[in-house]
């Protein structure tokens, strides 16, 4: 399980007079305005060098590069994080960032072509290390014509290097484009709590899983925001003598975030959550979530063991207006009962840089413990998920799972 | 008679499988279960952990000795805060620190707090120290007081049933190399530290101890403090620390070799020329007489750090990435080099002293100007070796091994220069400004690998440079790696050995240097030869090189 990098992690800067911005209508033609700049730079860096080639900073002379990043915004908001993300990714992993924005108020009989803003970017990477260079570009074209933001993307990629795709956008589900850039991408970063419709978006992306010939590589910043959740259960359970305790859980509370100051929710992970630990655990649902009887969030009993096993998990996820939950989980409890045996064990986030964990073992003292576990932010998830490369298998079975037991109707 | 083997409950010894059903009797089992971390079988994993990549220790407690030196405020204690703040130390990791000082529980925490701020990679917040700060304790004790030994003992038998480290113990020993041994040995008779089998995982929980370089002062104290270690520990339990080998970029040495296809077909004796192994430092001894003296850079650096780089260069490709596989093929190459002896030790090793001069435009003094340095002192500052291996890959290749202080800048790096093409085509067509191909992989600063080679310098005439291709893990990978330490004490906690040092190493590489030792220390050996401060090394190192046609790199 990955660990979310610092959130503290400095800006990136443009380059003094390494930036490019004009209109275009082939996109071919950015690759030779970016080649412009770098040439230019280098060059004046040489001359001021004055023969000592050793003082220049690296990247002058040679660049190498490790992955292309292409991010999807469908808003000037969602531009905005997405420029914010890259600017704090320098010092993970330089790339060729390029930001395609899809804008609505772009009227349609404006200008033909598409506008362009090229920049180099430096960034101090720290202890003596000197400064790490990258591109962004940043491409907006009218929103009607979205389509074909997946023939302005390809042209832009450096070509040997994996390919990611950043959606950031709100919802995949009504885009064909997102299915363009697909077959496009290696792999593909969405953030399933900013969808207008979980349900239908969770389902949407199983199905892509599911129906491709070669499936994309998925990634969800929803499920990378359970990392330290998950290293925390996961945790309780290693000691041999928790396995009874593990294999006897008959009750699982998950509480979220109901909405954070971006809109997004908590319930992708909590779902996602449910999946995990039912993949994992072997637990099988019969049907959907359905509403708690008292009203207060969503209830399903699942059945555990492999052979026969027809042991009864009652589950529930459930809102609570948290600010310090964000769009990810507030608390997890897990107990189990058995053979007059009563233990279990809790995670609750405190605040933005804490979470709680209690474990009261039958026949064991209570073991407490306060972990150091900040919220992460874009820039964090997104530096995770571009540490990942390959597909995530337990990510898939969690999401069937929760592409299940997501309700019709939310 | 019925072979045993072909009846599948019944183990190769004779005893009964429990259940006896064909679905449960995994096939592993007739030969012996497998066990995880914890020392369970392996049929019953933790079912929430998945993949072979995490690497989460089991819980445990690391019990630092010479928690109050400087290694522990500027290595130990800041790796652990980044390891915490990471999230892969397990819940119930705790460290208990163990000194003469006279501290309260406070005191130490507080001068944890300080090493960390100054010393971490990572921010330290209020909230990310307060639950580190929980992990700590303090045992106060000499190292030769039996009395330590019974308190530490209460308090891992606390923390065991407190934070259910489940009987696992870390020791540490960051202390000077005569205390290794009081220290084991009170362990073991208060019962804190108990001898495990080699070949088998404890079912109690694991004991292992860390131990510090310098492991002997020579090949005879090496083998007696390994046999001294041995009487209580098993070599499994031993965790010997380099910490070159836990560096990022040394272990990409590895992956640069054993990761591609494209070098290793020219790896060998038939392409290589010679390689040069070069640990330039330009700071002096700082201070540190004491150790320094009776140290030198011989041991200091060649025994140690330069063999290491030499092993991960010049061995054969494993066959696994693990403890033994790797640590098998570096013993080899290190039982096939040849080092100098008796006379040729005049030839093949150059040792230099330094003398007053000028690093970085600074004017720097001597090394018998240092304080503590005996003013007739031959310690050596610099040492330059010329080295062969005798296997199939690289007989009739030298290895040039240099190392010293006050040189003209601090660098490491491993130079392979090669062979000159068989023939140049381009001899009478212009102005040819050729020099070898060279692998260049350097280890610090600036770490990357550097390929040199030939290009047309543009124009309408046949014009042939020399240029460099460049690759910089700073401009690449701007992430710093983790720091060795972070990378060495997780493995020690998860139990993989492959980047620690096993004993063959260590005799094996004292076998190596102890002839020149001999020759150095024999009445009438030639004293050291000094050199320039900011040179790069005395001018026998060169006259050495110059004799076998080649010259040393300027790195």
């Amino acid at each position: 399980m990955a660990s979310h990098a610092s959130a503290n992690r400095s800006m990136a800067r443009p380059i003094p007079g390494a930036t490019w911005t004009g209109r275009v209508t082939d996109a071919n033609t950015v690759s030779k305005h970016l080649a412009r700049l770098w040439a230019d730079l280098g060059a004046a860096e040489v001359a001021s060098a004055k023969g000592d080639l050793d003082t220049l900073p690296m990247g002058v002379l040679t660049r190498a590069s490790t992955l292309n990043l292409t991010a999807v915004a469908r808003s000037h908001a969602d531009a905005e994080r997405a420029e914010r993300a890259v600017l704090r990714l320098g010092d993970l992993y330089p790339s060729r960032a390029t930001i395609l924005v899809a804008d609505p108020d772009l009227s349609a009989d404006e200008e033909a072509g598409m506008s362009v803003r090229a920049t180099l970017l430096e960034q101090e990477a720290g202890r003596g290390r000197g400064a790490i260079r990258f591109e962004e570009v940043v491409v907006e074209v009218n929103a009607q014509i979205e389509r074909q933001l997946a023939s302005i993307a390809a042209p832009l990629l450096v070509a040997d290097l994996p390919d990611f795709l950043w959606w950031v956008a709100d919802s995949t589900t009504d885009s064909s484009l997102f299915l363009d850039l697909c077959k496009v991408s290696d792999r593909i970063i969405v953030d399933t709590a900013g969808a207008r419709e979980p349900a239908a978006e969770l389902a949407a992306l199983a199905e892509v899983l599911s129906s491709m010939s070669s499936p994309p590589r998925l990634g969800d910043f929803a499920w990378r925001r359970l990392d330290a959740w998950r290293n925390l259960l996961t945790g309780f359970f290693d000691p041999p003598v928790t396995r009874d305790a593990l294999a006897s859980v008959d009750e699982v509370e998950i509480t979220y975030g109901a909405s954070d100051s971006q809109g997004r929710t908590g319930f992708t992970s909590a779902l996602l959550l449910a999946g995990w630990l039912a993949s994992r655990l072997h637990w099988r649902s019969p049907g959907d979530l359905v509403r708690a009887r008292n009203g207060d969030g969503w209830q399903v009993t699942m059945r555990a063991g492999i052979r026969g096993d027809h042991r009864e998990v009652a589950m529930s996820i459930k809102p609570v207006e948290d600010p310090v939950a964000g769009c990810a989980l507030a608390s997890v409890a897990l107990a189990s009962h058995h053979d007059g045996r009563d233990s279990s064990f809790r995670i609750e986030r405190i605040d933005g840089a804490e979470i709680s964990t209690i474990a009261k073992l039958h026949g064991a003292p209570t073991s407490r413990r306060m972990v150091y576990a900040e919220l992460p932010d874009d820039a964090a998830l997104l530096a995770d998920e571009l540490r990942q490369y390959g597909r995530d298998g337990v990510y898939e079975a969690a999401l069937a799972i929760a592409a299940v037991l997501c309700p019709d109707r939310l | 008679m019925t072979d045993i083997l072909d009846r599948p409950n019944i183990a190769p010894d004779g005893t009964t499988i429990g259940d006896q059903s064909a679905e449960s009797v995994h096939p592993e089992t007739w030969v012996r279960a497998p066990q995880d971390a914890w020392g369970h079988p392996a049929e019953l994993p933790n079912p929430l952990r998945t993949g072979g990549s995490e690497r989460v220790p089991a819980p445990c407690a690391m019990v630092i000795f010479g928690v109050s030196g400087d290694l522990t405020a500027r290595k130990l204690m800041p790796s652990l805060f980044d390891l915490y703040t990471s999230l892969p130390l397990p819940d119930g990791f705790c460290i208990v620190g163990v000194s003469h000082r006279d501290w309260s529980e406070q005191d130490f925490k507080d001068k944890m707090r300080e090493a960390v701020v100054t010393h971490a990679r990572k921010d330290v917040t209020a909230e990310s120290w307060e639950g580190f700060a929980r992990c700590l304790s303090y045992v106060r004790g000499s190292f030769d007081d039996p009395g330590t030994y019974a308190r530490l003992g209460q308090q891992l038998t606390t923390l065991d049933g407190e934070r259910r480290t489940l009987g696992n113990r870390l020791f540490y020993l960051a202390t000077a190399p005569q205390y290794f041994s009081p220290i084991l040995q009170g362990l073991a008779h208060a019962d804190v530290l108990e001898r495990q089998a080699n070949y088998l995982e404890p079912t109690e929980g694991w004991h292992r101890v860390v131990v510090e370089k310098p492991f002997g002062h020579d090949l005879t104290s090496a083998r007696e403090l390994i046999a001294e270690m041995a009487e209580i520990l098993t070599e499994r339990q031993i965790y010997r620390i380099d910490h070159y080998l836990g560096k990022e970029t040394v272990q990409n040495v590895l992956a640069f070799r054993f990761a591609n296809i494209l070098f290793d077909p020219v790896w060998n004796r038939q392409y290589v020329d010679n390689v040069q192994i070069t640990a330039a430092e330009s700071l002096g001894i700082e201070g540190r007489a004491g150790y320094y003296e009776g140290a030198g850079a011989l041991r200091d650096m060649v025994e140690s750090h330069l063999l290491q780089l030499l092993t991960v260069v010049a061995m054969e490709p494993p066959a696994f990435f693990n403890g033994n596989a790797v640590r098998d093929e570096k013993v080899k190459v290190l039982r096939t080099v040849v080092p100098p002896t008796g006379s040729g030790v005049g030839i093949h090793a150059v040792r230099g002293q330094y003398a007053p001069g000028f690093v970085g435009g600074q004017p720097v003094p001597g090394y018998h100007e240092e304080k503590g340095v005996a003013p007739d002192s031959t310690t050596e500052t610099y040492v330059a070796l010329r080295l062969g291996i005798d296997n199939w890959r690289w007989s009739g290749v030298p290895f040039y091994l240099r190392t010293g202080k006050r040189l003209p800048r601090r660098v490491t790096e491993v130079a392979v220069e090669f062979k000159r093409v068989p023939h140049l085509m381009f001899q009478n067509m212009g102005e040819l400004d050729l020099t070898p191909n060279v692998i260049s992989l350097r280890i610090q600063p600036d770490e990357g690998i550097a390929i040199r080679f030939a290009a047309k310098v543009p124009g309408a005439r046949t014009q042939l440079r020399t240029v460099r291709m460049d690759f910089q893990y700073g401009a690449v990978f701007g992430e710093a790696g983790p720091d060795a330490y972070e990378r060495l004490l997780l493995d020690a906690m998860l139990g993989d050995p492959t980047l620690f040092t096993r004993r063959d190493e260590v005799e094996s590489a004292w076998g190596i240097v102890q002839p020149i030792l001999n020759a150095w220390a024999e009445p009438g050996a030639a004293p050291p030869a000094l050199y320039e401060s900011g040179t790069w090394g005395p001018h026998a190192a060169d006259v050495m090189i110059e004799r076998d046609g080649r010259t040393w790199r300027r790195p």
